[in-house]
């Protein structure tokens, strides 16, 4: 299959938020392309060609980059509200990339892919080694901790 | 598939509607999607996310920007088609490769008492264990470290249980079972192979941590197999059942 358009884009704004750093997430994207080009193998489709650019970077960026702690899935955590959606609108880019960069993995990954609209919810979860519905649990937590942390 | 499995997976799925036609997406929508309480919270959450990829930007800076573009052209031109699971030859195949593993299933719990699929991964090692040396593209590296190498081969996921981070490869291989891509890697002490595979596709029903140890080619050869999330890790060497625990309680320590 073709791989989406501006995956390259998204690819190095999802650096920036494992990183927090855009000289290293530059670096590490690059780095991370110049090596696949000349690895690449012929016969793999494209789509997974760069679903594997997403895992390299990311497998790279956690070990590098200090990180939080795992986050804890919970099924039931708090709806957001209304004004998660305003709050979100009204931070400026800068706070709000620090505190998605804050956030602990795996649904800081999870929420930055579902948010780019990267890749498929599926191939998110296939990435992370989860199910489907962990997932959205992971996200969820991802979601309710990123406006929590807005608001304070 | 209940309510609280679909908010789940709902949960967890594209504000864009790119994956509405996931099986699951469609599934957990048929339980919900008249839910209106739920639907306020479903839209704001795709709004939350649409909102927050907005503010992300969909760009770079000026000075990454060709270099980014001609890198990600070179590496994205020219890939075959190698999964057509929208051709309905594929999906004709598949079927009967479906039927056949739930035939296979079927004789060997039917017959032999052992758990799901445990006749499939013998077969799966005996086939890994009979590669040739030629096969391997040679290496010098830790197990640990493996899975961009396999990555940049199509697989992924290539991971391995604690205590095994370590053990020094000379030689990978990737290889399709059954139409399921597995990943092995030779190991040189003790002499060994490691494989990584979906467990789904295989009928198999494994625990995560939970070791299963079993001989094969006449008692000659052992395997231990355990989940490893969504996959199944598996090691063979020569020797006895004793030869294996001992081999892999020793690593996991």
């Amino acid at each position: 299959m073709p791989a989406r358009p501006l995956w390259q884009v998204h690819l190095y704004q999802f650096a920036v938020v494992l990183s927090g750093d855009e000289e290293r997430a530059r670096k590490v994207v690059m780095e991370t392309l110049d090596a696949s080009v000349a690895r690449r193998a012929a016969h793999i489709d494209a789509e997974r060609i760069v679903t594997g650019q997403f895992q390299v970077v990311r497998r790279r960026l956690l070990k590098e980059v200090p990180q939080n702690g795992r986050a804890q899935s919970r099924a039931d955590a708090v709806m957001l509200p209304p004004e998660a959606l305003e709050c979100l609108g009204s931070t400026d880019r800068g706070t709000l990339l620090a505190r998605l960069h804050a956030l602990a993995e795996p649904g800081r990954t999870a929420l930055t892919l579902l948010a780019l609209d990267a890749m498929e919810g599926d191939e998110v979860a296939r990435l992370l080694d989860l199910r489907r519905e962990e997932l959205g649990d992971i996200a969820h937590e991802a979601r309710t901790s990123l406006y929590q942390s807005l608001r304070s | 598939m209940n309510a609280k499995t679909a908010r789940r997976v709902l949960r967890g799925c594209a504000w864009s509607g790119a994956d509405d036609h996931e099986r699951e997406i469609v599934a957990a929508m048929k339980k919900l999607g008249k839910d209106a309480a739920f639907r306020e919270e479903f839209e704001r959450q795709k709004e939350f996310d649409r909102l927050l990829g907005e503010r992300l930007g969909e760009s770079v800076p000026e000075e990454v920007a060709p270099r980014l573009e001609e890198l990600a052209s070179k590496l994205t031109a020219g890939g075959s088609r190698r999964h057509t699971f929208g051709d309905p030859a594929m999906v004709a195949v598949g079927f009967a490769f479906l039927v056949l593993v739930g035939l296979i299933v079927w004789i060997v719990m039917g017959n032999g008492g052992i758990f799901g699929g445990m006749a499939e991964v013998q077969k799966l090692a005996r086939t890994g264990d009979n590669a040739g040396i030629e096969q391997f593209e040679p290496v010098e590296t830790a197990a640990g470290t493996l899975g961009d190498w396999f990555v940049m081969q199509g697989f992924d996921g290539f991971r391995v249980p604690r205590g095994f981070e370590n053990a020094k490869v000379v030689g990978v291989r990737l290889f399709d079972y059954e139409n399921v891509p597995v990943a092995v890697a030779a190991i040189a002490e003790p002499r060994s192979f490691i494989y990584v595979f979906r467990a789904e596709p295989l009928g198999l029903s494994l625990k995560e941590g939970e070791w299963r140890v079993e001989t094969y080619n006449g008692g000659r050869n052992v395997l231990a197999v355990m989940g490893l999330g969504t996959n199944a890790f598996m090691t063979t060497m020569q020797g006895s059942e004793q030869d294996m625990l001992d081999y892999v309680r020793g690593v996991s320590r």
